[in-house]
């Protein structure tokens, strides 16, 4: 299963699938398209709503505070469409996996607060394929990393084959929960996943919170560098 | 070729104007050039009749910005140099990955060791860009930010 | 006319060249158009420039084709062999990083955290970075070459 904690030294995701089933895959991804219309969300760390309301920039401090700009927005996002059955803050836990090691979400958090956005340029979003790796050792690389490699390639020519855009996607190796597949891994509630780079937020954007009965509300709308975040209600 | 794009070359804004530049890497100056008969802004600039070009020599340090740009694009999903664009629409491409086995396959040919070159339409070019390295960058960094020196007894 | 303004490091936004003058804009162009604006005391251009309340700043909405250039700007630098985007740095040199590349599983070693999904932050001394470098990504190109270079029509 797609969603299961990995064995010691094997490659989960990518890698527990036959090519057959690695091409099924990468086909979704001729179909799960993005354009400048597509709406993308991302959801936010717990502290991200009122660093974006204060207009923070800030470098961080190194272990206790990530560095921050109010003014762009990155990482990972899915499209709206994809997470439109999503209501809970645990729900949107299991499908983005936001349960990575030292992760700050919590299924009980009251509310869950998650970015809208236009994607306007599609050049900006990247479909992650390749394998899940376990982190580095100080020194060198993980004993299975030749296997981590080989279920990459793999999975780029799953793409190659299924006639992905070959500028959609990139190869990369994360930490499971990544999977390489381009889809959360999630058996149930698992969606197509996409990196966006940390480009400005275009005007219009919207914040949402999710609370824990699944009630969703306006929280603020970007007005641009200038104005900044404006709350609603 | 055309004028507009791509752009690989060294450039210097000095009160805000961008110029053409050549770096004095030795003596940390840059000589500006603008083109043209009309004089820029700025007075200190000297017309050579000959190269129809007014040029300046100044300390890097009195420039805002001075920088080299490359330009780049991906191309078959693998990033790429734009060399040229030419009139009829082609671009000519440097492959800047590190896997040779692809760029053949991808049907670049080795040019010399190290570069293998492409020419493609350019609107098979995705995601163009500048790359602008900030040449001024090591200086601010040492005089906004000196380094602490050991204390010796 | 010219119009100086102190650089300052990192760069984020969208930027649009008007009659060779850089001004920054409020985001992507929209509907062919893109919003530039300016933030000294007494508008930089009068003949292109209004007061906007809203914004508090000096502010004109152009078309593009008026534009030479318009770009989306970030910036980069290396940080112990990884790619990173540059996030603000502070008087006292610290500077905030976010990963930029694709093996995001050797950055635990190297002292990143992951604090979002598919976010990884480090905050480090500014001397710990190389090849400090803007990217900026030229939002006009594609206009430009389609109507450089119309494709025929088909027969």
């Amino acid at each position: 299963m797609i969603d299961q904690q990995p064995a010691p030294g094997s490659v989960p995701g990518a890698g527990a699938m036959t090519q057959r089933e690695r091409e099924l895959t990468a086909r979704i991804h001729t179909i799960v398209t993005v354009d400048a219309n597509t709406i993308l969300v991302k959801v936010l760390a717990p502290n991200a709503l009122a660093r974006y309301m204060r207009r923070d920039v800030s470098p961080g401090v190194w272990g206790k505070e990530a560095p921050f700009d109010y003014r762009i927005v990155g990482g990972t996002v899915a499209r709206m469409v994809d997470v439109a059955q999503l209501c809970t803050p645990a729900e949107f836990l299991r499908a983005f996996r936001l349960d990575f090691t030292g992760s700050p979400f919590t299924p009980q958090l009251p509310m869950l607060y998650v970015m809208e956005l236009a994607t306007v340029d599609p050049s900006l979003v990247v479909l992650p394929l390749g394998a899940p790796a376990p982190p580095f050792p100080p020194q060198g690389y993980p004993p299975n990393m030749s296997d981590v490699r080989v279920t990459g390639q793999r999975m780029i020519d799953a793409a190659k084959s299924a006639g992905v855009d070959p500028n959609s996607y990139r190869l990369e190796h994360n930490p499971w929960p990544y999977t390489g597949t381009g889809i959360t891994a999630d058996a149930e509630l698992g969606v197509p996943e996409r990196w966006r780079r940390y480009a400005p937020v275009p005007p219009g954007a919207a914040i949402v919170g999710y609370d824990q009965a699944g009630n969703k509300r306006p929280v603020a709308i970007y007005r641009g560098p200038v104005t900044g975040w404006e709350a609603l209600q | 070729m055309t004028d507009r794009y791509p752009n690989n070359r060294n450039w210097a804004v000095l009160n805000g104007v961008t110029y053409g530049a050549t770096l004095r890497s030795v003596a940390k100056t840059v000589e500006l050039a603008h083109r043209g008969e009309t004089p820029p802004p700025d007075d200190r600039f000297v017309y050579n009749e000959r190269y129809s070009v007014w040029t300046l020599q100044v300390p890097m340090t009195e420039c805002e910005q001075v920088y080299t740009a490359s330009s780049r694009a991906f191309y078959a999903g693998h990033l790429c140099q734009v060399i040229a664009i030419g009139t009829d629409g082609n671009a000519q491409l440097y492959y800047l990955e590190g896997n040779r086995g692809e760029a053949e396959r991808l049907g670049f040919e080795q040019v010399d060791p190290g570069t293998h070159a492409k020419t493609v339409p350019v609107r098979e070019l995705h995601g163009y860009y500048e790359e602008r390295r900030d040449l001024l960058f090591d200086g601010w960094r040492e005089q906004t930010f000196p380094r602490e020196t050991a204390a010796t007894s | 006319m010219t119009r100086v303004l102190p650089y300052r490091r990192p760069r984020v936004g969208v930027y649009a060249e008007i009659d060779g003058v850089e001004y920054e804009a409020d985001g992507y162009p929209r509907a062919g158009s893109v919003t530039v604006f300016a933030r000294e005391d007494a508008n930089p251009n009068p003949g292109l420039l209004t007061w906007h309340e809203g914004m508090r700043a000096w502010s004109a909405t152009v078309p593009i084709g008026r534009c030479t250039r318009i770009a989306e700007v970030t910036s980069v630098a290396g940080h112990a062999g990884h790619e990173c985007q540059v996030v603000g740095i502070d008087e006292y040199g610290k500077v905030g990083l976010y990963y930029l590349g694709t093996e995001k599983a050797a950055l635990p070693r190297d002292g990143f955290v992951q604090v979002d999904a598919g976010t990884w932050a480090k905050t480090v001394d500014v001397h710990d970075l190389y090849e400090y470098r803007e990217q900026h990504r030229d939002l006009l190109f594609e206009t430009w070459w389609r109507a450089e270079f119309p494709q025929p029509a088909p027969d």
